[in-house]
């Protein structure tokens, strides 16, 4: 391992004008060679005492040019203008030390060679070697790829991924997309199927939930990306995936028609207006997007009255104890009616009767308010609450004061309104998301207003975890791509959220939920969230932001470039190798927005019409 | 370990080995006896300043420049002498620069570092057989004489040998020209140009005197013969301009083997006028500015470099000496 087997490139000597450590070190150019920020080097040095020679691995973080033999500013006109000064350009590259072979941490010697690593010598320059199971993520600048240890994603050594960088360019998300298309497909690329498996025969099951919260542009995954090159698919290709977009799956569609291999996608969307009949969804222009919403009986069930009160004021300890007292209430109180589609009424568990312990349905007697609708919930639990006339029930409220009480129903009756709320929770036929239908789920909530948003976030979210909570199993995996981190788990304040948030970083990784979180600034993230996140991944960052501490993990010149990067270039983070590597991800062959989207050529267009008007001229 | 220093018959001198180099190695070759013919090219009542010329210009221009550094004063005490002798380790170096003025592009060429030990004259090769441990090569030659001018005159004559050889190198007087700094002579090739920044000796008088200081960039004396024991053709320059200075600072002089044709010396003298202004550095750059050229600045700093640290050619020489 310490010989250089094969002929390496040479590209210069370390420089002997200043001391090595093990941290850094410089390289003088030979005239023929350059090295580039982000090359990786390897340099072989006998240290004495040792009995085998030291590799020290490297990669470069900076490179300088300079006259020798200048003293003053001004003497470059006497080099380049008149050329009455000789003086030697010289080209030099800082080195960050990556690893040492074997590994007894001595400073490289001065002086000796150092070449380009390529092949095996890039591979342990990267700690590939050391990897458990590798997938590829990126490419490097010479195009080969860039390896992440999985199991420090999936939840055997590490777990969750968090993204940062500038919006507005979509690299966040597209990134996230990329990866998941890596995780779902990347089986055949590896050499030996037992060893490598990224994630098992399980992989086929992973499952990944994804919130479209801009625009509509992750409504597009399973289109055609205009913008899409041969260098893209030459990319694709090194990365071991033939490039296509997702298949777009619904409800309706039958499975028998899927092409294998090609990861799936399903579009869900909270119907904008409409009768359970014929719901009307926002997206007009968008076909097989389906329709979903919670009925009372699922919204009670499923305890999600708790996620109508995501604002941070409303954390409040008063509130917060009526809240639960309230929810536990409708899960006693609440009763199935006959053929109500999910409508309940709110009875005095006394009354219920059970057959081989489930619930009897009922008809609703008179005075009983149907609860078909979140405004109906909210009418029903005021009944009980704050009722005319009569006091309290003191099953549901307790000693706790009417101010209290004023204050939930104020803010119950504020998101039962239609344009919040009030089109998720509806009485009718179940239309939940399903979230095994397809390899992604997108849920669109662009539209929605942000409580309704943090609502549908929240009880998909606590959906997917409690699933797995009942399972136990670890695999198949499901992932969880939430953009906007900082809104669902901000820094400061509490919410149910938060706090589930919290949960699935703390505890997802051996449950299998993980968190793909992407966000502008990482420094408004709860640490919980961050801190438990292995992966880390950014791209173009603010200035200011770059120098937090949030991104300590990178190198300081890495965080200067950080302010420059381009889209489609990220920096990763990755436990298994000790430094920051930077990458580049190929153009996604789905568009990532609407005006990515391959048009029909216009000969397909007018195919039809082209052979109606020949046949005419005949 | 303890070094018995007694029983040592070479020691190094504790006084600081540039000690006395003081003496001016410019003027030892000189003979006094010289007369100065003024009317060569003009008659000496018509002078006044001569245009330069570049248009015969070579592409290159070569500056050869030598340095010397006393690196360390030896003592020779054996047994059997009644004083002392002292002995020079000394450093000499010599070097080219090309000036491509086509491609305006500088470089080093024949960059050359020779280490000697003078003796004085009589001293055995023997007595400094311990100065091999150093690991340093050296070698070593004998001076005219036993005084300690005589060890400094050789050193200075080592440095102008390899000078010369240097010129005799690179020198090709079909394509190039070469300037050689300080005087020039016999062991210089003639149409070397010798390039003399100080002006220590009065070769002038009356109107060729008074036409030097008038001299305007790109401008040359008329040539003057220098007839002694070398005799040679001169001609001052102006290499630059010092504010609030005299008009005599800022002249530099030339000189040229009277071996060459008149002719060719004028149209030598011409291109120095107009070619070396360009090499002279800015005020700021360097102490003795204008006059010390570019080129030849950065050769003596190239040359200095080459020697290496002197303190750490000094403890190896003390290690070698006085250690057991």
């Amino acid at each position: 391992m310490n010989q250089i087997p094969e002929a390496l490139d040479r590209v210069g000597r370390i420089v002997g004008d200043a001391r090595t450590n093990t941290r850094e070190f410089r390289v003088i150019l030979d005239d023929t060679s350059y090295l580039a920020v982000d090359d990786l080097v390897v340099v072989i040095s006998d240290i004495p005492g040792l009995n085998d020679p030291l590799t020290t691995y490297g990669v470069v973080t900076e490179s300088e040019s300079t006259y020798e033999g200048v003293t003053y500013e001004t003497d470059v006109r006497r080099i380049a203008d008149s050329g009455v000064l000789p003086a030697e350009l010289i080209r030099t590259a800082t080195v960050a030390i990556t690893r040492m072979i074997p590994e007894i941490w001595t400073a490289p010697l001065a002086g000796q060679v150092v070449h380009r690593a390529t092949g095996v010598q890039r591979d342990l320059a990267l700690y590939v070697d050391d990897m458990g199971r590798k997938m590829p993520v990126g490419l490097a600048p010479d195009g080969s790829p860039i390896f992440l240890d999985l199991d420090f994603f999936d939840g055997t050594k590490g777990g969750h991924m968090s993204i940062s960088g500038v919006s507005g360019v979509a690299t966040k998300t597209t990134y996230a997309f990329f990866f998941i298309r890596m995780l779902t497909g990347a089986r055949h690329l590896r050499e030996n199927v037992d060893k490598y498996d990224v994630v098992g025969d399980s992989l086929h099951n992973t499952r990944v939930l994804v919130f479209n919260v801009k625009g509509q542009d992750l409504l597009w995954l399973d289109t055609d990306n205009a913008d899409f090159t041969d260098v893209d698919e030459a990319g694709w290709t090194t990365l071991g995936i033939t490039p296509t977009p997702f298949q777009l799956v619904t409800r309706d569609a039958s499975i028998s028609d899927l092409k294998p291999g090609i990861p799936t996608v399903s579009f869900w969307s909270p119907p904008q207006d409409g009768t359970p009949e014929d719901l009307a969804l926002p997206q007009a222009d968008r076909m097989g997007v389906s329709p979903f919403y919670w009925t009372p009986r699922e919204f009670i069930n499923s305890g999600l009255l708790s996620y109508v009160f995501t604002d941070a004021s409303d954390s409040r300890n008063q509130l917060q104890f009526l809240l639960e007292r309230i929810q536990s209430q409708l899960q006693r109180w609440a009763v199935d009616l006959v053929e109500g589609n999910g409508a309940v009424v709110l009875r005095h568990p006394n009354e219920h009767e059970f057959i081989e312990g489930k619930r009897v349905a009922v008809a609703p007697r008179s005075g009983e308010i149907t609860i078909n609708s979140l405004d109906s919930l909210k009418d029903g639990i005021r009944y009980f609450i704050d009722p005319d006339e009569i006091e309290p029930h003191p099953d549901w409220v307790g000693s706790i004061e009417r101010g209290t009480i004023l204050a939930f129903i104020r803010r119950l009756e504020a998101a039962s309104r239609t344009n919040r709320l009030g089109q998720l929770v509806r009485a009718g036929s179940k239309m939940s998301v399903d979230r095994d239908l397809a390899t992604v789920t997108v849920v669109d909530i662009h539209s929605l207003h942000e409580l309704a948003q943090r609502f549908v976030v929240g009880a998909l979210l606590k959906e997917t975890f409690e699933e797995k909570e009942e399972t136990g199993l670890r695999t198949p995996l499901s992932v969880v791509v939430l953009d906007e981190m900082n809104k669902y788990a901000p820094i400061q304040g509490e919410s149910p959220i938060k706090d589930m948030l919290i949960d699935i970083a703390q505890r997802g990784r051996s449950l299998g939920v993980l968190l793909i979180g992407a966000q502008q600034s990482a420094s408004r993230v709860a640490p919980d969230v961050l801190e438990n996140a292995s992966i880390r991944v950014t791209g173009r960052l603010d200035s200011a932001e770059s120098e937090r501490s949030q991104y300590g993990w990178m190198l300081p010149s890495t965080r200067a470039r950080a302010k420059l990067l381009k889209p489609g270039t990220m920096v990763l983070g990755q436990p298994a190798v000790p430094l920051p590597v930077v990458l580049k991800f190929p153009r996604t062959p789905w568009a990532t927005r609407g005006e990515e989207r391959l048009a029909p050529s216009s000969e397909e267009l007018f195919s039809g019409l082209d052979s109606s008007l020949s046949e005419d001229i005949e | 370990m303890t070094p018995d220093l007694s029983d040592l018959n070479l020691s190094i001198s504790s006084w600081d080995p540039a000690y006395g180099s003081a003496v001016d190695f410019r003027e030892f070759h000189e003979s006094d006896q010289q007369s100065i013919d003024d009317s060569v090219e003009l008659n000496a009542r018509n002078w006044e300043p001569v245009h330069g010329n570049i248009i015969n210009a070579p592409q290159d221009i070569l500056f050869v420049d030598g340095i010397q550094r006393i690196e360390a004063r030896l003592e020779i005490y054996p047994p059997e002498f009644t004083v002392p002798q002292s002995a020079l380790w000394a450093a000499t170096g010599a070097g080219a620069v090309c000036w491509n003025r086509r491609e305006r592009k500088s470089q080093f060429l024949n960059l050359v570092h020779r280490r000697v030990v003078v003796l004085p004259r009589g001293i055995e090769i023997a007595h400094i057989e311990r100065l091999k441990r150093a690991d340093v090569d050296f070698e070593i030659c004998h001076a005219r004489g036993t005084e300690f001018s005589d060890l400094q005159n050789e050193v200075h004559a080592q440095m102008a040998q390899l000078e010369s050889e240097i010129v005799r190198a690179t020198a090709d007087f079909s394509s190039n020209m070469v300037i050689a700094d300080g005087r020039i002579g016999s062991k210089h090739p003639p149409g070397t140009l010798g390039y003399v920044k100080s002006h220590e000796r009065r070769y002038l008088s009356g109107r060729p005197a008074e036409t030097v200081p008038n001299l305007d960039i790109e401008q040359r004396t008329p040539l003057f013969l220098i007839d002694g024991q070398y005799p040679r053709y001169s001609w001052y320059i102006r290499v630059g301009y010092v504010p609030k200075g005299n008009r005599w600072q800022g002249i530099a002089r030339l000189e040229v083997s009277a071996q060459v044709e008149l002719e060719h010396a004028m149209e030598l003298a011409d291109i120095s006028a107009s070619v070396i202004p360009i090499a002279a550095p800015p005020l700021y750059m360097d102490p003795r500015a204008p006059q010390n050229l570019v080129p030849i600045a950065a050769l003596e700093r190239e040359l200095r470099r080459g020697l290496g640290n002197p303190e750490l050619l000094s403890r190896k020489l003390k290690v070698a000496l006085h250690e057991a």
